[in-house]
């Protein structure tokens, strides 16, 4: 079983006006522990978006993996007490929403196979699709093409706004990448990368003959 | 907003030969708005909450951790009072209950345990062993039914969905492994297939739930 090693951690508050509460996005820089250049190998993934409560049991699972040893801080071992103070002080140090978008660039990259077209062995219900389907028509592909020996049509839409993020974290959690095995038919990943690194987009993985898990 | 209420755990080590530890836990919880209508006070229950070696176990907890943070799940205070605690507090409440926590053998002494399986049909027809299309879920289902001599009987829910039921009493370790296995497998929804299965746990001596 390996071993992840959290790099960094960053938060960010969106909030409409004063009176309301904050949306905050948690960000998360990981790499496999022992990997070497951990750091510039390591990649950002969403904890999640959300007022600060419904944040909590995500930070909880992960100290709880710091406690046992499947998590390590910067290759150093900490006590769930430890990583917790960590996320305490990231949330109370947390930027801006608008330097979110200053810092990185992020992209929904949504793979959609046959069977999506004919209509059968779709994950989901019609809600669901609708949100897609919504969501596709509204924003400006920065790519689209055909993968997986031309099975799979790929999209890729940059997101450049929090309403744009909360769609697509959502379309994320519909249609998650987890159903390998059978035959799901569309797949919904966010992709995030620093604008100081090289881009992270999907475009790279049409080169290579199977995409590396993210 | 309602929330989910702790109010006991218990704990248990399950030694496997050649094996690490593994943990059994045991909670009584409730939900915030719901009341029993005979004493007016919360309801309350004993649930099987995990089962796993201790790599598991923490990420669970430190889950529930969290959910604490955020109001999401209180502790019992007194007989009608709830309060609110950080996931430090939580999680210290569970680093007492892994130290102490007794060894299996005891749990029996403790606990009355019985598996209900339900397998659902639809109003005209409830859905038998034979209607199961999945093999692998068909055959652990006969096979525990088999062994605690026990078969399905047909009923019906509230709705009027017709189902067939099982009430199985467990009463030792090596069935109480067998039900926990048995409960993942038949607790799913999926094409030629819809169960539920789930403990029913008394605490003995304490008048029933």
């Amino acid at each position: 079983m390996g071993i992840i090693a959290e790099i960094d951690r960053a938060v960010f508050q969106f909030q409409e006006n004063s009176s309301s509460e904050a949306d905050l996005l948690l960000l998360v820089k990981d790499c496999a522990a022992g990997e070497d250049a951990c750091a510039a190998t390591g990649s950002w993934k969403c904890l999640g978006l959300s007022w600060e409560y419904a944040l909590w049991p995500a930070i909880g699972e992960r100290a709880g993996l710091c406690e046992v040893g499947r998590l390590i801080v910067r290759n150093i071992s900490c006590t769930m007490e430890e990583y917790i103070s960590l996320f305490r002080m990231a949330i109370k140090k947390a930027q801006r929403g608008a330097e979110f978008f200053a810092r990185f660039s992020v992209s929904a990259v949504i793979d959609i196979s046959e069977g999506y077209a004919q209509g059968d062995i779709y994950k989901g219900g019609d809600y669901e699709r609708e949100c897609l389907e919504s969501f596709l028509s509204a924003y400006e592909p920065v790519f689209q093409g055909q993968i997986k020996d031309g099975l799979t049509v790929r999209t890729e839409i940059a997101l450049n706004d929090h309403e744009s993020l909360c769609a697509a974290l959502s379309l994320s959690h519909y249609f998650p990448d987890k159903y390998k095995e059978t035959a799901q038919t569309v797949i919904v990943k966010l992709l995030f990368s620093e604008r100081t690194d090289k881009p992270a987009a999907a475009e790279s993985e049409f080169n290579q003959v199977a995409c590396a898990e993210r | 907003m309602s929330f989910s209420i702790e109010y006991n755990r218990k704990m248990f080590t399950v030694p496997f030969p050649g094996d690490v530890l593994s943990y059994l836990l045991l909670i009584k919880m409730g939900d915030s708005n719901v009341y029993e209508t005979h004493t007016g006070l919360r309801t309350r229950d004993w649930i099987l909450a995990f089962f796993g070696k201790e790599y598991e176990f923490w990420p669970f907890i430190g889950k529930r951790g969290g959910y604490c943070e955020g109001g999401g799940l209180q502790k019992a205070k007194g007989w009608k009072e709830t309060e609110w605690m950080p996931i430090e507090q939580y999680l210290s409440i569970y680093r007492k209950a892994f130290r102490t926590a007794k060894s299996i053998e005891n749990l029996f002494s403790l606990f009355d345990f019985s598996l209900w399986i339900e397998l659902r049909g639809n109003k005209e027809l409830p859905m038998t062993l034979d209607n199961v299309k999945i093999p692998d879920k068909k055959a652990a289902i006969e096979l525990f039914l088999n062994k605690k001599s026990q078969a399905l009987s047909v009923s019906s829910t509230y709705y009027g969905e017709k189902t067939s039921e099982a009430h199985i009493p467990i009463t030792n370790i090596d069935d109480l492994l067998t039900a926990i296995a048995l409960r993942g497998a038949v607790s799913s929804s999926v094409e030629g297939f819809s169960g539920h299965a789930w403990f029913l746990i008394e605490e003995k001596g304490k008048g029933g739930r």
